[in-house]
């Protein structure tokens, strides 16, 4: 190992990141260079003082995690929407109004199971399109067709069958709902954005359980879900509450599929 | 197939009780402080900062149900902030990778002061680039691969960010000794 290496690695060695072959060659050098050894030296005592004096002023967090408590540790009739709520704008959050519209209404006849899932499907249309956090979406007709086939290989026209009226496929890719793999698509009108969870020909027969009520509401994103059951596929809807009728896709997917 | 119409609660108020509740907080809340910390850093001012704090504590908590018990909760929720904080950025119309030197502090009045308030002071004059680089590696403690992935960048552009950051930090103390000795 040379000097412009050491100074090449010196960053993974600071943060204990250098595996142990390269670790012991750059610890065997550093015992016989005096230049390097000085500069490992006064780079990582550089990183004490920083942490020393940064450390030093601790901020008080009290405040905040009091809010959160309060927040998330309520019963739900107390719990306040937060005064600056930061809006994505592809989820027009509904989040007040929908919290109290639907304290009438029974509960019992949604099956928690049902919940849970439309829960995952909102949560994961929030994390996918306002947190964007996956990059590998299959975008391109010919990487499309290949995914149906693999996961959809009887299913011939299943693209068109599904595409809500006046929206174009975005996006594609394997979502996990609650320890399940459903195929995700995104459709696009304008800026709108639909999302529908379909599972794949090969899941288990127990993943199909059929959904008996169709249309949820989750007031949190100010969501809509709606899940359907057609004879051969089971699936769930996901759009914005003021923008994607996903109730209505979703009787017309639980007939027409 | 016969439909029933139905809304419902907010999801977690029955599908995440109050147990669920009380595991994210002691999962959660001990990252308060160095989250916060990070938050001051990047926002720069202890209201907004608290407020991104808060807020990544609610988004957390709304999707604590997805987070993989065992796996780093910490690097998580610092992910999260860098998100809210970058979309703050972005609908508030500045640009977040606008990196000038934008708090060029006049140095203080060089009267006798600790090390610490020296080296605090010369990390502050540092751009705010090497200021978060810095900050994730040596205060927080985060690996260079896991920087790389909250800051959505690869880790070679970590790594030499991180010496350049060092050594503008070392010239900045430098200036002020320099500063320092001239008024003595
Ligand atoms: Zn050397
Ligand atoms: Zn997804």
């Amino acid at each position: 190992m040379n000097c412009d290496t050491v100074y090449n690695l010196l960053p993974l060695h600071l943060s204990g990141e250098l595996p142990g072959e390269e670790r012991a060659a750059l610890e065997l050098h550093l015992r016989e260079c005096a230049p390097c050894a000085a500069m490992v030296r006064a780079e990582s005592d550089l990183d004490n003082a920083l942490r020393t004096a940064m450390l030093e002023e601790t901020p008080d967090v009290s405040a905040v995690l009091g809010c959160v408590h309060a927040r998330i540790a309520a019963p739900w009739w107390k719990r306040l929407p937060r005064l600056t709520v930061v809006r994505a704008a592809s989820v027009a959050a509904v989040l007040a109004l929908a919290m109290f519209a639907s304290i009438a209404l029974p509960r019992l006849y949604v099956h928690q199971s049902e919940r849970n899932m439309a829960l995952a499907a909102a949560s994961d249309h929030y994390q996918d399109l306002v947190l964007q956090r996956h990059p590998d979406w299959e975008r391109k007709p010919e990487d499309v067709a290949r995914f149906l086939q693999t996961q959809f290989p009887q299913r011939k026209n299943l693209l068109s069958s599904i595409t809500p009226e006046g929206a174009a496929l975005e996006k594609v890719r394997l979502c996990n709902l609650r320890g399940t793999e459903y195929a995700h698509f995104v459709f696009k009108t304008g800026d709108v954005e639909t999302s529908i969870f379909l599972l794949p020909t090969s899941a288990s027969p127990e993943a199909h359980t059929p959904y008996q009520a169709a249309h949820l509401r989750n007031a949190e994103y100010g969501l809509d879900v709606a899940g359907f059951s057609s004879a051969g596929l089971t699936g769930i809807v996901v759009g914005g509450h003021d923008s994607v009728p996903a109730g209505q896709i979703a009787d017309r997917l639980s007939t027409t599929l | 197939m016969g439909l029933g119409k139905v809304s419902f609660f907010p999801a977690h108020e029955s599908a995440m009780a109050e147990d669920c509740a009380s595991e994210f907080e002691s999962v959660a809340f001990p990252h308060a402080a160095g989250l916060l910390r990070y938050a001051l850093r990047l926002a720069g001012e202890k209201t907004r900062a608290e407020d991104l704090v808060q807020e990544t504590l609610l988004l957390a908590w709304r999707n604590f149900h997805q987070f993989e018990r065992g796996t780093n909760c910490r690097a998580w929720l610092f992910r999260i902030l860098t998100n809210v904080h970058y979309k703050r950025l972005r609908q508030s119309g500045q640009h977040p990778e606008l990196h000038v030197e934008e708090q060029e502090h006049a140095l203080a009045a060089p009267e006798k002061v600790s090390a610490s308030q020296e080296m605090r002071e010369a990390f502050a004059r540092l751009t705010s680039e090497h200021r978060q680089v810095l900050h994730l590696a040596v205060i927080e403690g985060f690996e260079i691969r896991e920087i790389a992935e909250l800051l959505q960048v690869p880790q070679g552009t970590v790594m030499s960010r991180l010496s350049r950051a060092r050594a503008s930090l070392r010239t900045a103390l430098q200036a002020r000794t320099m500063a320092a000795e001239g008024n003595l």
